[in-house]
């Protein structure tokens, strides 16, 4: 009495591909977030106006609004707001990409020893990420950015430092609930080292959470950035940073509402799109989603 | 307080496979498990009974060298065909574990990595435990696999694709695969329905006559326990307060929470009856 098969589960990029079809939200996710990186990356070329990204200003076309020659409007030196925008695309998202990268590679491993591995150190690892947890991350993120020079790379460091214990007590909280389930011991009876216990089997079914986590804080690490570039310890005024736009744009917003709108659009947009990315992740990631045939 | 049958217990005395002697396993002052002797002889299924927190799956574990892992201190002397495995060194454990003495669980689905398709898990256990290639480990997992009647199509799934029993098969073909002289079964067939649990005993009993695996068979189920195995250790409160042959302890318990045990379950003895 051989029991009959289910069907044959799909390879893993068919999967993606299936998923996709079935969830057009996913593609609107996938299709925007590549948009953004191609927009970084060919920014030279999409940016009518590549100088204004930079120091260039122009004291006789200030505040003008949209326009065909100037489609976002200028702003209060000039600049044309679009090619602001399209380079912006290389300031805050790459650093929110840099500030989450090494928020992962600091969090994750603390987070899965210490749920996995529990007593001392459990304790240890829970105790120091709950020294920087004490401070308010805005708080923490801004006094280390005020002994630092400013810079990007400033601000990079000094906000990975607020973010990675989120992630750490995140990573442990799942580690330590898939530790006790039963196929870790099972992977245990079965004579797996513990390295490649925690690695093969209790990090990859407690990372979901934070792939989502992670694509969620997306958007507020680029608010982050802004915040720090408006206090004047990020971004510096001619870096085409969102947030600093946003910022700097206020003061006109009733009048010159093109200032603060389009900036904010790109954020808006930029946070959807990883958001959207993050949930198709997840149900990829997970084979118990795939979609019922 | 150790009631044995010892006039049934003198008679069957081949050379153990298995021996735990003065076995005492604690958690600090907590004693958990303190066995003077079981045995398990080659092609043997033995019973071990007893109540939830009567220290069965801790003697398990500490079968395994897991003990340790969970903060248990263990002493007395646990012996595989003469080699102590009490204070071994873990590497050398490791090698054992999965390959020498196979555990299956009470949730057969659950102790599988739902992310690992069953394929993978057989061919990172053969892989780790002596397969050459993964062809060849592949090869061994198919022929597990029939040898437990399920399909080596099989391989090509997740684990939440498989039904309980399948599940508890393919548990039961990995240590097939890798040739494990010793099977620990840790409550097997308590979370199969009556059926299926009638189908995995079956199947245990086969593979014991034409494998010559012995099997420690831990369960709470005096009724499965009558059915399958050949002798019975029944555990309270860490300790066997009575072993024997299967039929002499069911049918003339000396121990009183023995009897009580014997008395709970209908018709034991009568051999179709689960509890």
């Amino acid at each position: 009495m051989i029991e009959r098969p289910l069907p044959v589960p799909v390879a893993a990029r068919s999967r993606i591909a299936g998923y996709l079809r079935t969830n057009p939200l996913l593609v609107v996710g996938t299709v925007l977030s590549l948009l953004i990186v191609l927009v970084a990356v060919f920014a030279p070329l999409i940016a009518p106006y590549p100088g204004d990204a930079g120091s260039a200003t122009h004291p006789l076309h200030t505040l003008t609004p949209p326009s065909a020659q100037h489609w976002f409007g200028t702003d209060q030196l000039g600049r044309d707001v679009f090619s602001r925008v399209v380079y912006g695309a290389r300031v805050s998202p790459v650093i929110a990409i840099f500030v989450l990268l090494l928020a992962c590679v600091v969090g994750i491993p603390l987070g899965v020893s210490a749920g996995y591995f529990g007593g001392v150190i459990d304790d240890v690892i829970m105790r120091i990420t709950d020294v920087f947890l004490a401070f308010p991350a805005l708080l923490l993120a801004l006094a280390i950015a005020a002994v630092l020079p400013s810079s990007i790379t400033t601000v990079t460091f000094a906000i990975t430092v607020t973010w990675w214990p989120w992630y750490t007590r995140l990573v442990r909280g799942q580690a330590a609930s898939v530790a006790s389930r039963p196929f870790v011991e099972g992977a245990k009876a079965s004579g797996i080292s513990s390295a490649r216990i925690v690695f093969r089997h209790v990090l990859p079914n407690s990372i979901t959470p934070l792939i989502v986590q992670v694509s969620l804080d997306v958007s507020s690490v680029i608010l982050t950035v802004s915040a720090l570039s408006f206090l004047g310890l990020g971004a510096q005024d001619p870096t085409p940073d969102w947030g600093l736009m946003v910022n700097q744009g206020q003061q006109y917003f009733t009048t010159e509402w093109w200032l603060v709108t389009f900036p904010g659009l790109a954020i808006l947009v930029t946070a959807v799109a990883f958001n959207l990315l993050g949930d198709a992740l997840r149900d990829v990631l997970d084979p118990r989603r795939l979609p019922s045939r | 307080m150790s009631t044995t049958n010892s006039t049934a217990e003198k008679a069957h005395a081949p050379e153990p496979r298995l021996a735990i002697k003065d076995l005492r396993v604690a958690f600090g002052p907590l004693v958990v498990s303190q066995i003077s002797e079981l045995s398990l002889a080659p092609a043997e299924i033995v019973g071990l009974a007893g109540e939830s927190g009567s220290g069965k799956s801790m003697t398990a574990t500490a079968i395994l060298g897991l003990a340790g892992t969970v903060g248990a201190k263990v002493e007395g002397s646990i012996t595989l065909d003469g080699l102590e495995l009490v204070g071994l060194a873990e590497s050398k454990l490791r090698d054992l574990r999965g390959r020498r003495i196979a555990m299956i669980f009470q949730s057969p689905v659950g102790s599988f990595n739902p992310l690992f398709r069953v394929g993978d898990i057989f061919v990172r256990a053969l892989r780790l435990h002596g397969a050459r290639s993964n062809a060849e480990a592949k090869e061994r997992a198919s022929e597990a696999l029939r040898e437990v009647l399920l399909s080596p199509d099989l391989l090509e799934r997740y684990p939440h694709q498989l039904s309980g029993g399948q599940a508890q098969r393919v548990a039961i073909a990995q240590a097939l695969a890798l040739r494990s002289e010793i099977l620990l079964a840790d409550e097997p067939t308590s979370a199969l329905d009556v059926t299926v649990q009638a189908e995995i005993l079956d199947l245990l009993r086969r593979l014991r006559a034409e494998t010559g695996i012995s099997v420690l068979f831990i369960s709470h189920d005096l009724a499965v326990i009558a059915e399958l195995c050949d002798r019975i250790a029944v555990m309270k409160s860490g300790v066997i307060v009575e072993q024997g042959f299967a039929r002499t302890v069911l049918t003339d318990p000396q121990d009183p929470y023995t009897q009580e045990l014997v008395a709970a379950v209908p018709h034991v003895g009568g051999g179709t009856v689960t509890g």
